[in-house]
């Protein structure tokens, strides 16, 4: 499969290329070859809820011409997104906010825990002896409900232990909430709207719910909460280890069977 | 300037909020605390999950019928011997307030956001009243010359130390003490207060309050409290004035006991100490069953009903905003709440108030700043006991004040770039 990743540009602009390079190397290790999105594209859901829904339309318009060029040029069979972003405003299987709005990217998009989800009984892991706090991006989880699938990857590594970001047991049961409802946010938007204040919330999360739970990783399905956590780990001068979700896949993957 | 204000309000935010080990550490302490009595009120009495479900069903149909809500409640207070009036606007408000009162009385005043809406207590002392927030936190806000940074716990933000440091200095200057309080000693602090406060209490000519809900079919108001202050300023006082916002209106005293049964059990109650119900004024009918109005409590109860932007709210389609509570869940919930306080915000706090404070403080402009501090993450949502969409509003709001040119600049920005890149793809 050749497979174009989406979000390199958003990845280097904010200063964690390291997450493309983690993209780059399981999509190798799976086999497939990659070809970046450099353009400046993100998912025309966001521009709306920042105030610009008359461009909208325009913007996802103008993602679908992009697309259409880039995916024949380079005959992609897939788009793939460590952001959550995208993946809500587009995917068809999950009734993308675009896809309502009637819109259609030339080939299906995926995020990298949906995707390897999907891929799940290939994926040949190695051992990682540590456990890590598993953050739940707002989008991935809270809104799309997407949780099952990044816990049944990490619960496939062996000797990989995890624990959920927030205290479900601080909550009514009655209420029903799950782990992924009451999960705290870092605040990566704020970097788009008022950046001065995002490591400031980011190292109260971390503070707050990472720190008294005794793990030295926390790992997020969010590409921007990736990003707040990095810079409140920093803020906060903390020793723990922040991590998107396909770094650590990276760590463990060796390959296929 | 919108600029001007991004800038003013970003200083504000980051200088007395972010950066202050105060705020967190206060912040901290209050939200593992109402953590805590949450769960032991909804885990004592978990119905009120369910009864949440259905004043949600009480505010959607309140806010379609508030005209005819407003004239019911009205009719019903006139009828029990009140006097009501209407006010659409804050000024409308004030100038009611001004002849009600008029100058040189002594005040006691309960907590009542709607009030610090229309900044009653301030416009009281310039007619020349001795005016005091009774609710012990607004009493340390008015001390300290600031405004509440928590829709419940008005100094949520001043931790115990500083608090001994204010009323040590003003009560000896009051001649109520004669030595500092000692910091730890929080019973202290609170019974210093009230030996301040209960002397105003049988003093005062005029006690001022707010409601959770006001039932039109009685022209009942409910006011929820704690401390016991409200209960005093409404009961010793020979005049009682309140003021209450159209949204708190709801058909009947049904709706509004499971009103303020959601609110005090999501502001995590089991059972609040007081539940204060107010139909009229005081009245007596033991010599010969004659009715004779101001036995032990007031003989005058003035209701002042305030819109002050709410009925435009409803209009411009921010319905959801008129359904909240006041419970402060989600301020408590907000991860950026809990660096801040309530700097996030103008006079209304959090994503919500984002909305309140565009429609009813201090306009758009001064708002969307606010609004751009919400990350939009939804965990309100999710706790908020009626489900109220606050990132969608915000994401309107947002609209809203694009059109009228209220964008921060680190916005506009980005937006100039997409704008760049649709261009280049015509
Ligand atoms: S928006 Fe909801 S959670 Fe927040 S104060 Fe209002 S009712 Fe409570």
């Amino acid at each position: 499969m050749r497979i174009m990743l989406h979000g390199w540009d958003t990845s280097h602009r904010m200063g964690v290329p390291e997450i493309c390079d983690s993209m780059t190397s399981i999509v190798k290790k799976m086999g497939h070859e990659y070809v970046p999105n450099e353009s400046k594209v993100i998912c025309a859901e966001a521009i709306g809820f920042l105030g610009y829904d008359n461009l909208t339309d325009d913007f996802a318009k103008a993602t679908v011409k992009e697309m259409e060029e880039k995916v024949s040029k380079y005959d992609i069979d897939l788009i793939l997104t460590a952001y959550a972003a995208p993946y809500a405003a587009w995917s068809k299987e999950r009734e993308g906010f675009l896809v309502k709005r009637g819109y259609e990217l030339p080939v299906p998009i995926e995020h990298i825990a949906t995707f390897l989800y999907k891929n799940l009984d290939k994926l040949k892991f190695k051992e990682l002896d540590m456990t890590v706090l598993m953050h739940d991006g707002c989008t991935l989880g809270r809104k799309m409900r997407v949780a099952d699938e990044p816990r049944k990857v990490l619960e496939k590594i062996p000797k990989l232990k995890y624990v959920n970001f927030d205290h479900p047991e601080l909550y009514v049961k009655e209420r029903d909430l799950k782990p992924w409802d009451i999960s705290a946010c870092p605040g990566g938007w704020l970097d788009f709207t008022l950046p001065e204040l995002m490591p400031y919330v980011a190292s109260n999360v971390i503070r707050e719910y990472a720190l008294p739970r005794e793990v030295d990783t926390i790992v997020t399905t969010c590409g921007n909460g990736y990003h707040a956590f990095k810079a409140g780990v920093k803020h906060g001068g903390f020793d723990i280890k922040a991590m998107a979700y396909p770094m650590l896949i990276d760590m463990a993957l060796e390959g296929v069977q | 300037m919108i600029d001007d204000v991004v800038q003013e309000y970003t200083k504000r935010i980051i200088e007395y909020g972010a950066k202050s080990e105060k705020v967190r550490i206060a912040l901290s302490r209050a939200i593992k605390a109402f953590e805590n009595n949450r769960r032991n009120a909804l885990g004592m009495f978990p119905q009120s999950i369910d009864t949440a479900k259905e004043v949600r069903k009480i505010k959607e149909y309140s806010i379609e019928h508030m005209d005819k809500l407003i004239k019911k409640a009205c009719e019903s207070i006139e009828r029990n011997h009140g006097h009501c009036y209407y006010a659409k606007t804050k000024e409308e408000a004030l100038q009611i307030f001004k002849e009600l009162v008029g100058t040189g009385k002594l005040i006691v005043k309960s907590k009542s956001l709607t009030s610090e809406e229309i900044h009653l207590r301030e416009f009281l002392e310039e007619l020349g009243n001795e005016v005091y927030e009774t609710d012990l936190g607004e009493f340390i806000v008015q001390l300290m010359g600031t405004r509440p940074t928590h829709i419940l716990a008005p100094a949520i933000n001043v931790p115990r130390e500083d608090v001994a440091k204010l009323l040590s200095k003003f009560m000896k200057e009051q001649g109520i003490i004669e030595e500092d309080l000692d910091e730890r000693d929080i019973e202290a602090m609170v019974a210093v207060v009230r030996k301040f406060l209960r002397d105003k209490f049988f003093k005062a000519d005029i006690g001022i309050n707010g409601a959770n809900a006001l039932a039109a079919d009685t022209g009942t108001m409910f006011i929820i409290e704690n401390e016991g202050n409200a209960r005093l300023s409404i009961g010793a006082p020979p005049v009682q004035i309140a003021i209450v916002g159209v949204e708190k209106i709801v058909p009947t005293i049904e709706d509004a006991f499971k009103v303020t049964e959601v609110t005090w059990r999501y502001a995590n109650y089991t059972v609040p100490a007081y539940v204060n119900l107010v139909s009229g004024p005081s009245k007596t009918g033991d010599i010969e069953k004659v009715i004779t109005y101001g036995a032990h409590g007031p003989k005058e109860l003035h209701v002042i009903l305030l819109d002050n932007g709410r009925t435009r709210m409803h209009e411009e389609g921010y319905n959801e905003a008129l359904y909240c509570l006041r419970c402060g869940t989600c301020l408590y919930e907000c991860p950026v709440y809990a660096v801040t306080a309530g700097f996030f915000g103008q006079q209304y706090m959090g994503g919500i108030g984002a909305i309140w404070d565009a429609f009813t403080t201090v306009g758009l402009e001064k708002a969307s700043p606010v609004a751009y501090t919400c990350v939009r993450c939804g965990k309100c949502k999710v706790m908020c006991p009626l489900n109220i969409d606050i990132p969608d509003m915000i994401a309107k709001l947002r609209n809203d004040a694009r059109k009228q040119g209220y964008i921060p600049k680190v916005v506009r920005d980005f937006a100039a770039e997409v704008e760049e890149f649709i261009k280049e793809q015509k």
